[in-house]
């Protein structure tokens, strides 16, 4: 019987691969999207303490 | 608006309506991830070892034939996933629900992942069974147009800038698409095919060795834990992105930032 190890070996090694980069994908996802949400966030804070010094410089 | 806002909007509904709100689901996903990878991990170790310890050599194929336990996994999966993409599309489309159309968006890269591998599996079987790696036969075929479907899928979400115009356009195009899954499944009846006909069936007695069908069939459930792993992750992503930080819920619904609750398993920086 034909030796079928390089099949095999070939199919299940780029699944492992496959695997590994969508992990790292997943992960990488994650941290953009983290970075994202604090920039979000920061800015909220600094609109909203732009609108408080606004508040105090206007007389009405 | 406060998460709690967001939280008890859905609160008096029925419990699938109450985990409708992202902010809801942000926390209940994150709970979910490890038990999913770790049953993923410890089902593909016993299927594995079943599929290549235990289960015999096929006397027709030799050893070529142990590839069934990832091509058959990843090729039923990739049919799946698309299927649930029409359906978090269908739901994003008649309820304008933001949690479906993320899922739809957070299914895309794993089913497309699933596709690849099953045709990739499927050309290095092919060749040791049938002496070339890929041949236009009709399943095989409908397989590539999948692929090429969740390309599409994919693509279209990256190039629209409106969130809400982008989950409309990707609802219709997985409920279009999903026209082709039946055509997969049927193709080998439909069509004198070289791929060869299903061998386990709802209606038949499966076509293969007991300890063989059982492989595959742990390794199904392996890649369906797997499947609903990384789309949670995606999805949890999808939510930090998309709704505003003081929205997003930590697992008591109270508010917290998103990036302020780490998913288990990560450093959460």
């Amino acid at each position: 019987m034909k030796d079928h190890s390089f099949y095999i070996l070939m199919s299940y090694g780029v699944f492992a691969l496959v695997v590994l980069i969508e992990l790292y994908a997943l992960r990488r996802h994650r941290r953009r999207a983290i970075e994202e949400a604090k920039q979000m966030e920061a800015g909220m804070h600094r609109q909203a303490e732009g609108n408080s010094h606004a508040r105090e410089l206007d007389p009405s | 608006m406060k998460a709690s806002d967001a939280v008890k909007e859905h609160e008096s509904g029925p419990l699938w309506s109450r985990y409708a709100a992202p902010a809801r689901f942000f926390p209940l996903a994150g709970r979910l991830v490890v038990p999913f990878y770790v049953l993923a991990a410890i089902l593909g170790a016993i299927g594995l070892y079943i599929g290549f310890v235990i289960a015999p050599t096929d006397w027709q194929q030799g050893e070529s034939y142990r590839i069934v336990f990832i091509h058959v996994p990843a090729a039923w999966m990739s049919m799946i996933i698309y299927l649930a993409m029409a359906f978090w599309g269908l739901l994003a489309l008649v309820l304008n629900t933001r949690l479906s159309a993320m899922m739809l968006q957070a299914l895309a890269p794993t089913g497309a992942w699933m596709t690849f591998i099953a045709l990739w599996t499927g050309a290095f079987w092919g060749k040791p069974t049938w002496g070339t790696y890929w041949v236009w036969d009709a399943r095989i075929t409908s397989e590539l147009i999948l692929l090429f479907l969740y390309f599409g899928v994919i693509g279209l979400r990256a190039s629209i800038d409106d969130d809400r115009k982008a989950d409309k356009a990707c609802a219709l195009m997985a409920i279009v698409g999903a026209v082709n899954v039946p055509i997969i499944y049927f193709s080998v009846k439909w069509w004198n095919t070289l791929h060869q006909g299903a061998s386990v069936s709802l209606t038949a007695a499966p076509k293969m060795a007991q300890t063989m069908l059982v492989a595959m069939l742990i390794m199904t459930a392996a890649a369906w834990a797997y499947s609903i792993a990384t789309s949670l992750v995606r999805v949890r992503s999808l939510i930090i992105q998309r709704e505003p930080p003081s929205t997003i819920a930590d697992s008591s619904g109270g508010p917290q930032p998103a990036f302020a609750t780490s998913p288990p398993g990560s450093s959460g920086k």
